[in-house]
């Protein structure tokens, strides 16, 4: 027999949560195929109309798109390498101030991303001539840096520092030692962070709003640009692949590092 | 020391990229404000009731979407930290997917939910319950639904984790040594998950103090929280002393918050050892 | 195979001295332990001889030459880790096949010799798991694999029974001497429990605050404890204290607490007449007797612990101390009871107090 070790409510409550959570992205997939321009439930038929508008030029949603991919992926990828040498350095050796170090290093977590944000516009209006690309880069790759800090120390911080003498013991040399050992083992936590960082950095907005020019401008500023102008379901339908990406991203990922990397 | 020399070079260029595009730019700027303007935008602030009321509508905001957030968040983290079942990991999965989603898109959902002519108000009125629409779009509530929806999964993560280190074999001793399960809640699990309820409430809460969309879509053009005043003084009323003001402010408050909890719980989280969960 | 040598070696942290002008020298083929108490600086010994953590002077001789400049990875000493220290995000095989690999071995070749010291250690068919995947004995084998399989000059062995149930012990300790004495290795053991030293190893040496304090075969240092430190340290609990007396028919007699107990000449050999000593025997050669005579004391039963193959007596009363006499056969003594307690000399063992115990 099983030992029960849950209640009804909290069952009750959670399925709840659940539905709560669910709702709007539910509400959202079925509106995107809906052909009225006024989403109405149950929908009056079934129409792609909304997905081939994504790609009309005037919504510049795919240019959007290409903008925050980029953003994203080299804020994400530069901070890999700050991320795991600071979260190493605090990690791998015992010294006074290691806390304050780390704190130094997940600072920008604690400041509101919009007052960064205006401080950063600051600085450019006084230098002139900063591209939009690399205005929002700067923004986005000091924000998202805390969350990969943080993830590599959580794995690190429990990882057994022994493993580095086995190796060595064996033969490994400390190049190979470094490859062979905290780099694998680290790999979960990099990955986590890695994907929250460039999730953060795409969905970005505040930061983004301030400091995007005319000519670079990302997909959720372009989205809630449309939404200003238009209330139609294209934003249901481009809302929709969205999900569907971070859907895909959910499961790989709990195919290859599993969930519990997020249970903090 | 060697060791020494290797930690400085592994940490030196991260701390020189944080130095000079983060700190060094907040505080140059902060020190240029109070140069330039003085505190004459600080003092504006606090004096005007139109700037202190938008200060206490996101500190209102915030507090009710952590209050719901936990009293909804608890139940269910309990339940997914404690249950045997499959339901954990499509929990689990429920859990994390909205919180991949980007806040533009859970807002919009929300937006078609609860709009004038939204789902919501052709349900209640197809089943004859309202005659008229009921106006929940742009208002502040539709704000917290949008906030709670955004941030209670930050709540239920952090609860999830504090609430599966504790080991059931203490609940059980609790029970063997005659408490009853809600005496052995409130003496024994509860204070154990002491250090999730307050990283859960300190990150909720932050969050929404800095939140910007959220606000922006659902609570319409009349509402204002703090960092969608600091866009607005910005783009729209070109005011930039304001718009420094406020978001110092923001940021001291948070601050405050922050060090606030961190002080008045040290005690408490040494004790409960180290605090490694918080 | 290989010989081990430290000569005058010394480790400093700071100020503090964490091993003190050891030296050691270790044949081929010797199982040498080094047994002390946490902080006695064997396992710095450990990873000097590892290579992990340099000598602060003396030098370490493998077969006749200094290792100084060679580093760790070139050594090719195998350890065996006090938590196994296996890498959790490898299979056993690989786990095994580590070191050879980066032999850069051919691959048949590998696979042969993981095979055969999987065999070795009782664990064929195991390749595929994952070490968190396994019993405790089963890592501990994998560990003891990985450490063997690159033939190592010489085998180092932390603490390698410390984690594991009795009977597993047991188990453990006869495997890895079949182990060793099968391959011939030179191996030292360090470790903080006084059994798996004795039925370990070729040589014992005892370890305190970074100095020796005995080296001996099991049987002497079990034996023959070189002071009432090392004694205390080898499990001995009866400690009585007294006043030693002038030779007479090759006994010397010494007052404890009013009564006179006769020792051995030779155990007492340097000590002057009216000099406070401690001595020592230990619990399983203290027995009970029904006729009143030499080196016998009365005293009352405090408490009786069966212990399965003895009952353990508190008793009270022969002198100011307690004495633990550990009585192999059933014993119906009780609490309360008259026993009188025969201490045969040639067991007793005399130290001179040193200067914290006078």
């Amino acid at each position: 027999m099983r030992e029960k070790r849950t209640g009804w409510f909290s069952c009750l409550i959670a399925v709840l949560v659940m539905i709560f959570l669910l709702a709007p992205l539910v509400v959202i997939v079925i509106a995107s195929f809906t052909p009225t321009a006024v989403v109405t439930f149950p929908p009056k038929g079934f129409s792609l109309a909304w997905y081939a508008n994504i790609f009309h030029s005037s919504t510049h949603f795919m240019e959007g798109l290409g903008n925050s991919l980029k953003i994203g992926l080299l804020a994400t990828a530069l901070d890999v390498l700050l991320g795991v040498t600071a979260a190493l350095s605090i990690c791998r050796y015992d010294f006074k101030g290691k806390n304050a170090l780390l704190n130094y290093f997940t600072s920008p977590m604690y400041v509101p991303s919009v007052a960064f944000a205006f401080v950063l516009l600051q600085i450019y209006s006084q230098i002139g001539g900063v591209p939009g690309m690399l205005r929002l880069f700067i923004g986005h790759f000091v924000i998202i840096l805390p969350y990969i800090v943080r993830n590599t120390v959580s794995v690190l911080h429990v990882f057994n520092w022994t493993l580095e003498d086995a190796a060595t013991s064996l033969g490994a040399n400390p190049v190979q030692v470094f490859f062979k050992i905290p780099i694998p083992l680290a790999k979960p936590g990099v990955l986590a962070g890695a994907l929250l960082a460039f999730l953060y950095s795409f969905d970005e907005v505040a930061l983004s709003s301030l400091l995007s020019t005319p000519r670079f401008i990302t997909l959720p500023i372009r989205i809630m640009n449309y939404m200003e102008l238009t209330f139609d379901p294209t934003l249901a339908a481009i809302s929709t692949l969205l999900i569907l990406g971070s859907l895909i991203l959910i499961v790989l990922m709990e195919k290859f590092i599993g969930l519990d990397m997020f249970v903090k | 020391m060697e060791r020494k020399r290797r930690a400085f070079l592994l940490a030196l260029p991260t701390v020189l990229a944080l130095l000079v595009f983060f700190l060094i730019p907040m505080v140059y700027i902060l020190i240029k404000t109070l140069l330039v303007n003085g505190f004459a935008d600080f003092t504006k602030f606090f004096t005007d009731p139109f700037y202190l009321n938008i200060l206490w509508t996101t500190v209102r905001v915030s507090l009710i979407s952590t209050l719901i957030s936990l009293l909804l968040g608890y139940p269910a983290a309990y339940f997914i930290a404690r249950t045997r079942s499959k339901l954990k990991n499509v929990m689990m999965i429920v859990i994390l997917f909205p919180f991949l989603v980007s806040a533009v898109v859970r807002s919009y959902g929300w937006m078609v939910i609860l709009g004038t002519n939204g789902i919501l108000n052709q349900f209640l009125q197809g089943i004859g319950l309202l005659s008229q629409p009921l106006k929940i779009l742009n208002t502040e509530a539709a704000v917290v639904i949008g906030m709670i929806h955004l941030l209670i999964p930050y709540m239920i993560l952090s609860l999830v984790g504090v609430l599966q280190s504790i080991d059931p074999n203490v609940e059980y001793a609790a029970y063997s040594l005659g408490a009853s399960p809600a005496k052995t809640f409130t003496k024994v699990v509860f204070p154990l998950s002491m250090p999730g309820i307050i990283s859960g409430c300190v990150l909720v809460f932050t969050m929404s103090m800095t939140s910007y969309v959220t606000p922006k879509l659902l609570g319409g053009s009349k509402f204002r929280m703090m960092a969608t005043m600091v866009v607005q003084e910005i783009n729209v009323n070109f005011n930039w002393g304001a718009a420094s003001a406020i978001s110092y402010i923001l940021l001291l408050t948070i601050l405050a918050v922050q060090v606030a909890v961190v002080l008045s719980t040290s005690g408490y989280m040494k004790r409960m050892g180290g605090g490694k969960n918080a | 195979m290989a010989t081990l040598e430290l000569k005058n070696l010394t480790k400093k942290f700071g100020d503090f001295t964490a091993v003190d002008n050891m030296n050691i020298s270790v044949a081929e083929g010797e199982m040498i332990a080094l047994l002390g108490g946490s902080g006695c600086g064997k396992t710095t010994t450990l990873r000097m001889i590892a290579g992990f953590t340099e000598p602060f002077s003396g030098s370490i001789l493998v077969s006749g030459k200094d290792v100084a400049k060679i580093p760790p990875y070139k050594r090719n000493i195998g350890i065996f880790f006090q938590n196994y220290a296996l890498f959790p995000h490898m299979t056993v095989f690989e786990n095994v096949a580590f070191g050879l690999k980066l032999q850069k071995l051919p691959k048949n070749e590998i696979k042969e010799r993981v095979e055969s010291i999987l065999g070795l250690v009782k664990l064929t068919g195991f390749d595929k798991r994952y070490p968190r995947e396994l019993s405790g004995g089963q890592q501990q084998r994998v560990a003891l694999a990985r450490a063997l399989v690159t033939r190592p000059s010489i085998l180092l062995l932390d603490e390698p029974l410390s984690n594991l149930d009795a009977t597993l012990r047991v188990e453990m300790q006869v495997e890895i001497k079949r182990i060793q004495t099968e391959l011939g290795i030179t191996t030292i053991i360090v470790t903080h429990d006084h059994e798996e030293a004795v039925s370990l190893a070729d040589r014992v040496i005892v370890m305190n605050a970074g100095r020796i304090l005995q080296i001996g075969s099991p049987q002497e240092i079990f034996d023959r404890p070189a002071s009432a430190f090392v004694a205390d340290f080898m499990g001995f609990s009866t400690f009585i204290h007294g006043t030693i007396g002038l030779p007479e028919n090759r006994k010397r007699p010494v007052v404890c607490s009013g009564h006179t107990l006769f020792v051995p000449e030779a155990a007492a050999a340097g000590l002057d007449s009216g000099t406070p000593c401690t001595l020592t025997i230990r619990s399983e050669n203290i027995c009970l007797t029904d006729e009143p005579g030499e080196n016998t004391v009365s005293g009352v039963v405090q408490s009786a612990t069966y212990r399965g193959h003895a009952t353990r007596l508190e008793v009270k009363g022969c002198f100011d101390e307690m004495v633990y006499p550990a009585v192999s056969d059933y014993t119906e003594k009780e609490n309360g009871n008259h026993v009188l307690v025969h201490f045969p000399a040639n067991r007793i063992c005399v130290y001179k107090n040193t200067m914290e115990e006078q």
